[in-house]
């Protein structure tokens, strides 16, 4: 039986289409693999590395939280030090790269739609480029307000925390200019996707690890 | 003794060293994992702690000497596997995992040898002095961390590009190293702090950079072990050129010539 008799199945009693989706899974899970259930993107040894990247930030939360717990008054107040608004824009900015990532991404899936995908990810890279930008003009107004962040805990984290996720965006850029230079190849092998998936992946992450740091820093009180 | 047995003993001496240093540093022994003196106390705290355990920092700077011994042969171990990925070409990978290996291992040995050298005179010495020692042994430890993370990424690398049917490392191997090269490097930034979680004796600087590095040991000293006992007298996919070693078939006789010539036949 052929994928296509199945689908003349699901207009037929409200049952039947629970049967028949179960039965026309497997053929795809067989054949292609990868728009199917159960698969990961990416090779699996780069959630390894991710999850393994992000066990530090963890710990990092983890001390943060604690350190916080016992000088709430001096986090809270230095806290206030921070412009929310540069924090705004640049979650605005990566979330706009993640969705041109995963646009991109589908675009390189799709042998149609392929002529998109380097635009894609040049536009990811341009929203990349920006946070990197906002954050110059960030760290030039803090340590031009005459913020002593030796000595305050408060600013001894915002330092290391948002320094050790510029240095992952940096490499994060590498990878984008990675998917560009993929995306812009005139045809794909399995191998190539799969490698595309992993740097989306990481990019991803890169998003994923603002998006807890910029509520973590800027909006706690 | 085999010499498949001496090669396995290569994976066992990475266990050995993250014993021999975790039991030297820890407490009882030496207090420096974790550390009873932190970035800000006075010298005479510093001069109390060497002249009160006294023995026990001597006796734990004398494992920890001992322990690094077994680090260079499993850094070796690693390098020597991974030849075969840049089989016949020139072995630039290979050799920038050599010289890493040196330095870390010196590394080692010279901060075994520093904590000795602070309880050595540590109670005629001036305590200003001593506290000046004892940073910088402290700073040794955590601040020089590029040559580990270089020598990880040479590894990820061959072993992402090991091409062979049975690769010498299995591939998420690579991503262990690339996570360990990236955050080892945490501890640096304790040069510009004495207080909080990146000063020497923070989470950042010293626990968490520990716990990637002996991680990092234990997974690649099991995969040494368990490469050496698949690869036993063949070296799958190799150049048989440049590694003339064959199991039972048409390399025995080649093996038996390189076992008689280096002395190591059974």
């Amino acid at each position: 039986m052929t994928p296509e008799s199945h689908s003349t199945f699901t207009e037929a009693p409200a049952i039947r289409p629970v049967v028949a989706t179960a039965v026309v899974a497997e053929p795809e899970v067989e054949s292609a693999g990868r728009w199917t259930r159960g698969h990961v993107p990416g090779e699996v040894g780069i959630w390894i590395f991710i999850l393994g990247d992000m066990t530090l930030y963890a710990a990092l939360f983890g001390s943060f939280m604690a350190d916080r717990s016992r000088d709430v008054a001096l986090f809270n107040e230095s806290a206030a030090e921070l412009h929310v608004s540069f924090g705004a824009i640049n979650t605005l900015l990566l979330l706009c790269s993640s969705l041109f990532v995963v646009l991109g991404i589908r675009a390189v899936r799709e042998q149609i739609s392929r002529q998109r995908a380097p635009l894609l990810f040049a536009l990811a890279m341009v929203c990349g480029a920006g946070f990197v930008v906002n954050k110059y003009f960030e760290y030039s107004d803090l340590l031009s307000s005459d913020l002593p962040p030796a000595e305050n805990a408060f600013f001894i984290y915002y330092y290391v925390l948002t320094g050790i996720h510029l240095t992952h965006l940096l490499a994060g850029m590498c990878v984008l200019y990675f998917l560009y230079r993929t995306s812009r190849r005139p045809r794909l092998e399995q191998k190539q996707i799969r490698a595309a998936e992993s740097g989306a992946s990481f990019w991803h992450v890169v998003d994923l690890l603002w998006i807890v740091l910029f509520p973590l820093l800027y909006l706690v009180a | 003794m085999t010499l498949r047995r001496v090669h396995e003993w290569a994976g066992y001496n990475g266990w050995i060293f993250t014993a021999g240093f975790l039991i030297a540093c820890m407490p009882l022994l030496a207090f420096t994992i974790p550390p009873k003196l932190s970035p800000t106390s006075t010298p005479l705290e510093v001069q109390a702690h060497y002249v009160d355990n006294l023995t026990q920092i001597r006796a734990g700077a004398w494992i920890g000497m001992v322990a690094s011994a077994f680090y260079y042969v499993w850094g070796a171990a690693i390098a020597g596997m991974l030849r075969r990925v840049e089989n016949g070409r020139p072995p630039i990978l290979t050799y920038t995992q050599l010289g890493a290996v040196g330095v870390a291992v010196f590394n080692s040995v010279l901060y075994f040898f520093w904590m000795a050298f602070c309880a050595f005179r540590a109670d005629t010495m001036d305590p200003e002095l001593l506290r000046t020692l004892n940073d910088f042994q402290f700073i040794l430890l955590e601040f020089e961390v590029f040559p580990l993370s270089l020598w990880a990424i040479a590894i990820g690398l061959l072993i992402l590009l090991d091409r062979s049917e049975t690769p010498v490392f299995p591939r998420w191997t690579a991503w262990v190293n690339f996570w360990f090269a990236g955050l080892v490097m945490t501890g640096q930034f304790m040069i510009f702090f004495k207080t909080g979680p990146v000063a020497w004796n923070g989470v950042l600087a010293l626990y968490w950079p520990a716990a990637v590095f002996f991680i990092w040991i234990c997974i690649m000293s099991t995969m040494i072990i368990k490469g050496v006992r698949r690869e036993d007298g063949v070296t799958p996919d190799a150049d048989q050129q440049f590694y003339p070693v064959g199991g039972t078939g048409a390399g025995a006789a080649t093996r038996a010539g390189v076992e008689a010539d280096t002395g190591l036949a059974n």
